[in-house]
């Protein structure tokens, strides 16, 4: 049962963060299609921007490799 | 490096004026600090100016872009005879542009129109597709045949209107009936094609009137293939589909052979033209000066020696020069120039990319060129695709079409192809565990899909050193320019990352706890000259610094993504043994693989550097440092 929980708060840890990237760059992904389309010149800080939310699950993908060291 | 400038002022007569102007133009070091907007045009000047913009438009439509061909023989043979400041030459030029001009329009609009009629056919094509078989036996029985758009609605009562109408006037032959066919278009949503085929003796203007009166309308071909039968229309279709392909291949070649023909000596016509729109630009300028002109501007000071003595040279005792350093209240106004060796002259395109530096500021290139290559290929890891990328940056590098960005995106392309090589030595990947199963070649340091911890642990401190030597980079630049504040922050934030570090190396016991003291001087020291130099505000930044640094466990993450995704493609030939199927869904993955892995570590290590590195030491908003120079020297630079 513990490893099962251990298990599942990896799976939070990553999939919650993932989620909310997901909505991040989708949010940014639209408003850069919007700019890019006026400013074709912003194309490359807009791929920046882009990848900006992907700290969030990064860091959560490391938490989950910590949660799961734990699990042995 | 950012190079130091001089401030150039050039004093001389009306007489020479334009020779001088365009000696400077030749030397093409000057950055002439003189607004143009407000000067007058003038008659020349306006029609050089549209001369060269219907010189421009003509290039743009025959698609010739081979500028890097334009030797300065080319351009030599074309100027002779090339004085534009003589009427007669002015209006030859724009009567032989203009006739040019036009015969190419002319071809242009043909091919358009060829266009348009070949879309015609082929969209009457698809609508008459379904009809195919009803017309063919219609008119293999000499029968008449007609085609109308009717409304959906009308569509299925139709037959039956027609039936009565024909049997109310006594014309229905049950030996030779009508016959109906109707099909929905998918183009459209509420019209349907209806078609009659009715014995070639019939009344088709009745049936016309019949449909037309219930909503209908006859369907039309367009009017280059408008003919008086159905017969007839399928026949010009037919044809059509021959002769119009034809003759936009006719047009496409004598469009292209005017491009081989015409192109060279209309891009070097285009350039030496902008090169004397430029001169002429900048001379309208000083024209309102009067008997004497006076000119200033900022050249580089390796530049400075040769360009006064060419000057001299040229004009000896005709021009008054004067040259000094640019002073400190305005260096903001001084053009930036960058100068770095070869080996990272292609990673200034990331600086001018995220933004150029200030003059007297930090030029960040070389750092890039050594830590860009690195983290990138750090989370590539693998020497298979480190080959596969170095043949491509080796392709890029090679070409001589695809302009100067091209060729720098291929140098740093071979320079992530190096260190990935490295570190995929370094992580014992080749092709993911390819090289481990054929030649048992192992790690030399961890396997990245099973050995996490020490890779995230070593992306941390490989962070932690960047963003130590950007912070020393920006303590450095604060003192220099005698910014108080700055570099006590910058130096707190160091000793507070500095401190977290020993606190994390006593932790993992890698050194004696006794170290403790030293850590707490450091995070004390740290925090009380970050609250000095920039109060609670710079306090955040500390923080956001300590952040900055875990950031780079991206490069660990996505290394170990790209790993475990490389031995699941090697996994499905396990599962699927040497098959067909077990080797496409492998290489598949591979190249799926090698896609992200290449734009996730190009983007990943960019973002480290303008997010994490930058914020720490870098001004941007530089002005670019834009010299008077032959137009020449641009097109060739951008394209070659």
């Amino acid at each position: 049962m513990e490893k099962a929980l251990i298990a599942f708060a990896a799976t939070l840890a990553i999939g919650l963060p993932a989620l909310a990237t997901g909505y991040a760059q989708a949010k940014i992904g639209s408003a850069a299609a919007g700019t890019v389309a006026e400013k074709p010149e912003t194309a490359g800080t807009m791929i920046i921007l882009e990848a900006i939310p992907e700290t969030m699950v990064i860091l959560g993908f490391v938490v989950a490799v910590m949660v799961l060291v734990k699990l042995g | 490096m950012i190079r130091r400038m001089i401030r150039l002022s050039v004093w001389g007569t009306e007489v020479s004026r334009v020779d001088v102007l365009e000696e400077l133009q030749r030397l093409g070091v000057l950055h002439v600090e003189m607004g143009t907007e407000g000067a007058p045009l003038g008659d020349t000047l306006r029609r050089l100016k549209i001369l060269c913009a219907t010189l421009q438009g003509i290039l743009e439509a025959l698609r010739w872009d081979r500028w890097e061909l334009l030797s300065d023989e080319i351009l030599d043979r074309t100027s002779l005879g090339l004085d534009v400041g003589q009427e007669s030459t002015l209006v030859g030029l724009e009567k032989s542009v203009e006739v040019f001009r036009n015969r190419l329009a002319g071809l242009m609009a043909e091919r358009e129109s060829y266009e348009e009629t070949l879309r015609s056919l082929k969209r009457m094509q698809r609508e008459l597709a379904p009809f195919e078989n009803f017309f063919r036996e219609a008119l293999s029985k000499n029968r008449m045949a007609l085609l109308f758009w009717v409304p959906q609605a009308s569509a299925g009562r139709m037959g039956a209107m027609i039936r009565d109408a024909w049997t109310r006037k006594g014309w229905w032959n049950d030996r030779d009936p009508l016959r109906f066919h109707r099909h929905t278009q998918p183009s459209t949503e509420r019209d349907e094609l209806f078609a009659v085929s009715l014995p070639a003796d019939s009344e088709g203007s009745v049936l016309e009137e019949l449909v037309l009166h219930d909503g209908g309308a006859s369907w039309r071909p367009t009017p280059a293939f408008d003919r008086d039968s159905m017969a007839e229309v399928l026949r010009a279709m037919e044809d059509g589909f021959q002769w119009v392909p034809r003759r936009l291949s006719q047009i496409q070649q004598e469009i292209d052979q005017a491009r081989d023909e015409w192109g060279m000596r209309l891009g070097a016509l285009f350039t030496l033209l902008s090169e004397k729109t430029e001169v002429k630009t900048l001379e309208n300028a000083l024209a309102a000066q009067g008997s004497l002109f006076h000119l200033e501007g900022w050249l580089p000071e390796d530049r400075q020696e040769d360009t006064v003595a060419a000057l001299q040279r040229r004009f000896p005792k005709k021009l008054f020069l004067f040259w000094r350093q640019a002073m400190e209240d305005e260096w903001h106004q001084v053009p930036t120039a960058l100068r770095n060796a070869s080996l990272f002259a292609p990673f200034e395109i990331f600086v001018n990319f995220f933004s150029s530096p200030r003059y007297m500021g930090v030029d960040p290139t070389v750092l890039v060129g050594i830590f860009f290559p690195l983290f990138a290929g750090c989370i590539v890891g693998d020497a298979g695709y480190a080959l596969l990328l170095g043949a491509v940056g080796f392709f890029l590098r090679r070409r001589t079409a695809g302009g100067a960005v091209i060729r720098s995106a291929g140098a740093v392309a071979l320079h992530v192809a190096g260190w990935s090589f490295i570190w995929g030595v370094v992580f014992g990947e080749y092709f993911g565990d390819v090289g481990w199963r054929l030649l048992g070649l192992s790690p030399l340091w961890v396997d990245r899909a099973h050995a996490v911890m020490p890779l995230l642990a070593f992306s941390v401190v490989l962070g932690g050193g960047h963003i130590l030597i950007g912070l020393g980079i920006g303590c450095f630049d604060a003192l220099r320019h005698r910014h108080r504040h700055r570099w006590m922050e910058r130096l707190g934030t160091i000793f507070l990352i500095l401190g977290l570090a020993f606190v994390g190396a006593i932790y993992a016991a890698l050194i004696p706890e006794r170290a403790f003291l030293g850590a707490l001087i450091l995070l004390g020291g740290g925090v009380a000259l970050i609250l000095v130099g920039g109060g609670m505000g710079g306090m955040v930044e500390g923080v956001e610094a300590v952040g900055n640094v875990l950031s780079y466990v991206r490069i660990a993450a996505i290394g170990v993504s790209s790993a475990i995704l490389a031995s699941v493609a090697s996994t499905f030939v396990d599962l699927l043994g040497v098959s067909v199927l077990g080797l496409f869904m492998a290489l598949s993955i591979h190249a799926l693989n090698i896609v992200l892995a290449v734009f996730e570590s190009g983007l990943h290590a960019a973002r480290l550097h303008y997010v994490e590195f930058f914020s720490k030491f870098f001004t941007g908003g530089g002005k670019e440092y834009d010299p008077f120079q032959r137009r020449r020297e641009v097109l060739w630079r951008r394209h070659s």
